[in-house]
């Protein structure tokens, strides 16, 4: 063998050698890599490539009780954008060309400030959001503008149809779509359903591989919930709110009708109220641009103001309308009847304190306890709450659901305001007795004062009858509850007869609707004033009614917050009254009686003597005989002076609907 | 004879020697086996004809795998296009149903009817109130066809 190839031999062997070593080191890093890290890089391989996307559940939908859509979800879209990726640019000329580009495009779509958009486009963050709850006409113009940076996702939204349309009862609910207020929060349970999971193998852009395992979760929609609230009845109430906010001018109004046999809301309406769809805007431009300089805290504030619903969360002093109560229980506890003779003197002592009628100068006389509830005469119920006992009285208060809550399905209901038996005392009592010094919520009253239309049955007030799966199948239902009997058959027949008179004949006369019994009283209550302690010259002015009396099938409630100029209950919220009644027996179809329909085909009617009565008992009157009234709107405001002279005069037979002048 | 009796004899004749002269069986000499080749015909050809047919079947197979996954991925891309559409319609028809449930709105239906209508709601005396008593024998289509061709 010569020494060159031995030489070659070895230089053989040496890279051979390498080449093994190399071999050797790639097979033991691969072994590494397979065996000793396999499992640690499998997982974050299947952590990197797996993507558990939620399967938001679908909120339920929220019906009236026709099944008309009052709140569903809708799909909208958000605008994101990458601030790095449009800053991104190979020159500063081509970056500010991009901001440029995409800040016009954007402000110019979306109907947003140049600046605004700029300085959200500019941000120093990784990913901005421009703009939620964009409709899908408004994304594709932006997803065909191919604006660098931006991104379009898919979003849910709640949507109400109706706009401002039963606002403070149906609630709002927050971006993630949670119950905030109202129904969405009472319900929220319920109408969120439960979310699902979507687990699957994706590449960098998102998209499905087609290997690797899929499980998917399915969401539970929300179930939908079927509300008592009739969407015309609702619409006719806020109609006629509205009509008594023009009429009074008064800081607000609200309304409830309930069906007295079920308890059953057929509508609750509150002026102001808000568009659901912008919860956090008021209607009014003028509320606008005070909540615009508010801060933070001030609009927080505010708007929970704006969303509460004052209807169940709010008392106010009743006034003459509770007077219906004292009757109810002097008349249960064979304390009075209905024919017993009391005297009015214009004022009475009650423990050394003298309580005035509010006709002091010309006290009402000897008159009936039906005569008494018609003319609000305060003595004759200080005398009834007096003989009654406190005792007795609060427990019947009890009995009406005064003194705790009624339970209605609604967030945040409070209780009345009631002063202790102790410290009330015998003129607390009394003062009690017609109105005054109580405060319980509207949704009480009306509770109250439907077991007398319902034969003394007091139902539980509800919101919602019942809940409905995707499909429309019925899963839950919520029946009508009977809480107690508050009075016996006898005495509510009673009351329902009083009120009838008191529409018919007193100073509810305003609440009448043609055709047919309509039963009612109303109220006019100061307001307290928090500065002194005592009572200032604001008032709630309110009128209760039902209809039809034989069989009552409807209650209505208005309340006037602070009316300006005329404030008495008969002027401000009895034809709030009248015009819901009218509206609302038409819609449900409910026949008048022959006798009144008869009364109401008389063509001419005769004219009361309203002379010596008062301006607010001469409306009231006036309106019981289908008659309007005109008088000098300054001095009616002034004060509620007495009538001494009227046009035509009394006896007289003229047209239906005429004017009659009163003058001072 | 036969062994066992050759065998008897044996054992007689030398028993008194001590020898045992037990018979064996003859020991076949072994001879060394031939190795005989079967010759197979492989109808491929020679060895490196089968490397290359081999390396071909291979590689049809891996390239119908790869045609096959490609193949996957394109329907799975068609999938997920189609349900983005589906998607993206489903949204619309939704908006398009608030837009159908706000048109509905009594509100707005009274708003036209009055306004641009001239429809009034009837008085209390224009309204009839009919019952169940009050329906004929004959039916009201009989009595309004009746009283409109009178």
């Amino acid at each position: 063998m010569t020494a060159t190839s031995n030489k070659s031999k070895r230089s053989l062997v040496i890279i051979l050698c390498l080449v093994f070593g190399c071999i050797a080191v790639l097979a033991l890093r691969l072994g590494w890599i397979q065996i000793v890290k396999g499992s640690e890089y499998s997982d974050k391989a299947v952590e990197q490539q797996t993507r558990d996307t939620p399967i938001e559940a679908e909120r339920g939908v929220i019906y009236d009780t026709n099944g008309k859509e009052l709140a569903v979800s809708v799909t909208c879209y958000s605008i994101w954008v990458r601030p790095t990726d449009v800053k991104s640019g190979e020159t500063e000329k081509e970056t500010a060309e991009n901001i440029e580009t995409v800040t016009n495009s954007l402000s110019e779509i979306l109907g947003m400030e140049y600046e605004e958009v700029k300085s959200l486009v500019t941000k120093e963050q990784s990913v901005v959001r421009i703009k939620k709850g964009v409709d899908k006409d408004v994304a594709d113009q932006i997803r065909e503008a191919g604006l660098k940076g931006v991104e379009i996702a898919e979003d849910t939204k709640r949507n109400y149809p109706l706009g401002a349309f039963a606002a403070q009862t149906l609630g709002t609910v927050t971006d993630d779509n949670t119950g905030l207020s109202g129904l969405e929060l009472q319900y929220n349970t319920y109408l969120s359903g439960v979310a699902g999971r979507w687990i699957n193998y994706t590449d960098t852009s998102g998209n499905r591989l087609s290997y690797g395992e899929e499980k998917y979760y399915q969401a539970e929609d929300g179930y939908s919930i079927v509300t008592t609230i009739d969407q015309v009845v609702q619409h006719y109430t806020e109609k006629a709110i509205e009509q008594v906010m023009e009429t009074t001018s008064a800081d607000g109004a609200m309304a409830i009708v309930m069906d007295p046999e079920t308890g059953d809301i057929l509508a609750m309406a509150q002026s102001p109220e808000f568009d659901l769809n912008d919860p956090r805007t008021p209607l009014d431009e003028e509320e606008q641009e005070k909540l615009e300089s508010m801060s933070d805290s001030e609009k927080t504030t505010y708007w929970n103001q704006m969303w509460r619903n004052s209807l169940i969360c709010d008392v106010y002093e009743p006034g003459s309308t509770f007077k219906l109560l004292t009757t109810a229980i002097a008349l249960e506890e064979d304390i009075a009847e209905v024919d017993d003779n009391f005297t009015c003197t214009g004022e009475i002592d009650v423990a050394g304190q003298t309580l005035h009628c509010w006709r002091t100068g010309r006290p009402h006389g000897t008159q009936t306890l039906k005569q008494a509830v018609g003319n609000s005469c305060n003595p004759v119920f200080v005398q009834l709450a007096t003989k009654i006992g406190i005792d007795t009285f609060y427990d019947y208060l009890g009995t009406f659901g005064i003194t705790g809550t009624t339970g209605i399905d609604f967030p945040g209901e409070t209780t009345a305001l009631l002063q202790s038996k102790d410290a009330a005392g015998p003129v607390g009592l009394a003062t009690i007795g017609f109105g005054q010094g109580v405060a319980l919520t509207p949704i009480q009253l009306i509770t109250a004062v439907s077991s007398f239309g319902n034969d003394g049955k007091l139902m539980q007030p509800r919101l919602v009858k019942e809940l409905q799966d995707a499909d429309g199948n019925t899963v839950e239902t919520f029946d009508s509850e009977v809480v107690r009997q508050t009075v016996s058959e006898e005495t509510a027949q009673e009351i329902c007869d009083i009120m009838e008179y008191v529409v018919a004949e007193g100073g509810a006369g305003t609440a009448k609707v043609e055709g047919f019994r309509v039963g009612g009283k109303t109220g006019t209550a100061n307001k307290p004033d928090p500065n002194t302690g005592g009572y200032s010259d604001e008032t709630y002015s309110s009128c209760i009614a039902m209809a039809p009396m034989d069989d009552p099938k409807v209650a209505v409630l208005v309340i006037v917050d602070n009316p300006k100029g005329v404030k008495y209950g008969s002027v401000t919220a009895g034809p709030g009254v009248q015009q819901i009644m009218s509206d609302t027996l038409r819609y449900l179809n409910i026949s008048p009686d022959e006798e009144s329909q008869k009364e109401a085909a008389e063509e001419k009617i005769e004219v009361p003597d309203v002379v010596g009565e008062s301006v607010s008992e001469a409306i009231g009157m006036l309106g019981g005989a289908s008659l309007s009234y005109d008088a000098d709107a300054d001095a009616v405001a002034q004060s509620d002076f007495i009538v001494t002279k009227q046009y035509p005069a009394a006896g007289t037979k003229v047209k239906k609907g005429s004017k009659v002048y009163l003058y001072e | 004879m036969i062994e066992p009796e050759r065998w008897y004899e044996y054992q007689k004749s030398y028993q008194r020697y001590g020898f045992d002269m037990k018979p064996q069986p003859e020991r076949k000499v072994r001879t060394q086996r031939k190795r005989t080749i079967k010759k197979v015909s492989i109808p491929f050809g020679n060895g490196k004809k089968i490397a290359l047919s081999m390396v071909l079947a291979v590689g049809i197979v891996m390239i119908g795998l790869i045609i096959v996954t490609a193949y996957s991925a394109n329907v799975r891309y068609n999938i997920n296009t189609v349900i983005k559409e589906n998607q993206a319609l489903m949204g619309e028809i939704e908006n398009l149903q608030v837009k159908v449930y706000s048109a509905n709105n009594v509100d707005y239906i009274e708003g036209k009817a009055t306004g641009e209508l001239g429809m009034t709601y009837p008085e209390t005396a224009s309204r009839v109130y009919i019952t169940m008593e009050d329906i004929p024998e004959d039916g009201f289509a009989d009595m309004l066809k009746e009283k409109a061709y009178n």
